[in-house]
């Protein structure tokens, strides 16, 4: 037993050494470059306004759509930039840096170091997103305090755990789509396409028209961006869906470590 | 210029010879517009109920179905090239040569968005004639279409090359492409039609370089001007594309006295 926990604990200083020492090199490089930071922050505060516009006109014709008032769609918008930060700050740069290094034949290299080539894209994280996650953060609780809702400890649960279902869910297909990019296609142009859809979340499914937002909550689960985490909030969600989210997490997550491996073997073997 | 005609013919052929060889990548490039159609359903979803300032749900998909077409042909992405060259050892190179850098570009994006008005002009025509969204239709606004979808683009273009010229000075220009992509999609009349915004603002945004390559070309493609406006709105556009132009230049030789006094 006592060696289990002397592994436990080596395994964890071990990572913990090396991730630290990671980090702190992404962050001298982006604090280095001190303009793309401050750019960075002016760009989420215009994409909040111009999102806040879009919205206030849509709302300007209209009181509700489906039963989401102005407040309640901009309280989904606020938890589309934290989610959108998320991912732009870890898993795009890590999927990224990923399809370059196999591009660039320098994923032989990554792969002779002692920890996972995963730890490695995780490392170039993008710290100045976090600007995004702020704002996203800043609008839910302007919307919170509006709206007069008080927040209880499970409601915070279902939230905690919707956002990191959300996010692992978009990192798998991120991931997928970028092996088959590494594989099948080249061009820059694929992640553009995907970032695209994700675009689509920046407002509350219920403001699309049906079959749409049924498509939105089962086929391309974009309303668990947004939407489901709007909804836990304004007490309107259905535990069934957070299962769902769940299940296709785990079937996404499966797809994505085969196709890892087979994308490691076709590179080793070619 | 018969010479540079040349040149460009060369460089047009071989960026479609690349793009031939690379034809996955390119047609899911092609559908890269998903968003003008998310805006599109949510006006649906409202004008289902009442028209909103003259515009009903078959008006609503008249429009963006153009905004698609439109964004699609004048839509320019030369940063991340541009950003690579320039960061890498092979810039060099081209300033040895005896043309332009941008003459190394241009013909690049004229292959890419020639395949693309080739392709998606037909195919977007046909959907409008079958949605009766075309009945203004003549060889005159035919031909004033393509004219300022050009204008559109060379503007679209300038502005890129200014942007990425900007890595002269700093080492990523995609900050500052996605906050001229925000504010050319919500100033131009992709995230909202001129006439659904409130008159005033409809009235300042035309004076604008935005409008140049979004709405002009799909308010001249659907009928929605008269001569006057046209004239107007056309005069504008050459006016901001011949500053753009006339701005990359300058830009590019600050530039590159910079990088080359290090």
């Amino acid at each position: 037993m006592a060696d289990w926990i002397k592994k436990i604990y080596e395994w964890l200083i071990f990572y913990g050494t090396n991730f630290n020492t990671l980090l702190k090199v992404s962050a001298t490089r982006i604090l280095f470059d001190r303009l793309s930071l401050s750019l960075s922050l002016f760009m989420s505060i215009l994409d909040a306004l111009w999102t806040l516009a879009v919205l206030h006109i849509v709302y300007a014709h209209i009181d509700k759509i489906n039963n989401w008032r102005f407040e309640e769609a901009l309280m989904a918008t606020g938890f589309f930039f934290v989610f959108s930060g998320i991912v732009e700050m870890i898993v795009h740069p890590s999927i990224n840096f990923l399809v370059r290094s196999v591009r660039d034949d320098t994923i032989l290299y990554l792969l002779t170091k002692p920890l996972p080539v995963l730890v490695y894209t995780v490392a170039y994280y993008k710290m100045e997103k976090l600007s995004k996650c702020i704002i996203g953060l800043f609008i839910v609780i302007l919307c919170l305090d509006v709206l007069k809702i008080k927040l209880y400890p499970t409601g915070v649960i279902a939230l905690i755990f919707s956002i990191v279902i959300s996010v692992l869910m978009v990192y798998s297909i991120f991931f997928i789509i970028a092996n088959f990019y590494v594989l099948a296609l080249e061009g820059d142009k694929v992640e553009e396409l995907f970032l695209g859809i994700i675009r689509i979340a920046r407002f509350p499914v219920q403001l699309f028209p049906e079959p749409l937002r049924s498509i939105f909550y089962f086929i391309l689960p974009l309303a668990f961006i947004s939407t489901v985490p709007a909804e836990i909030l304004l007490n309107r969600f259905d535990l069934r869906l957070i299962l769902y989210a769940l299940a296709v997490n785990l079937i996404l997550l499966a797809i994505n470590i085969k196709s890892f491996n087979a994308i490691l073997k076709n590179y080793i073997n070619r | 210029m018969s010479r540079l005609i040349k040149i460009y013919l060369v460089f047009i052929f071989l960026h479609l010879k690349y793009l031939a060889n690379h034809k996955k990548a390119f047609i899911v490039y092609t559908f890269n517009s998903t968003f003008a159609i998310v805006i599109m359903f949510i006006w649906i979803e409202i004008a289902k109920y009442k028209s909103i300032n003259g515009y009903t749900v078959n008006d609503f998909i008249i429009y963006y179905i153009g905004v698609v077409l439109v964004w699609r042909i004048t839509s320019v992405i030369v940063n991340y090239e541009i950003e690579y060259l320039i960061s890498s050892d092979f810039f060099i190179l081209y300033l040895a040569k005896p043309i332009n850098f941008v003459h190394y570009i241009f013909p690049r994006v004229i292959a890419e968005h020639g395949i693309l008005f080739l392709v998606f002009t037909p195919l977007i025509l046909l959907i409008l004639v079958y949605l009766r969204g075309l009945t203004e239709l003549s060889p005159i606004s035919i031909a004033l279409f393509v004219l300022c979808c050009v204008i559109g683009f060379v503007l679209e273009f300038f502005v890129q090359y200014i942007i990425s010229g900007f890595v002269f000075w700093m080492t990523h220009s995609q900050g500052v492409v996605t906050v001229y992509e925000f504010t050319r999609a919500f100033l131009g009349g992709y995230a909202v039609p001129f006439q659904v915004l409130p008159h005033r603002l409809g009235e300042l945004l035309i004076w604008l370089p935005f409008q140049s390559s979004v709405a002009l070309p799909v308010e001249i493609l659907i009928g929605q001007l008269g001569v006057e406006q046209v004239v107007k709105r056309l005069g504008i556009a050459t006016f901001w594309m011949l500053l753009a132009i006339a701005g990359s230049r300058r830009l590019w030789q600050i530039g590159l006295r910079k990088f080359m006094n290090g």
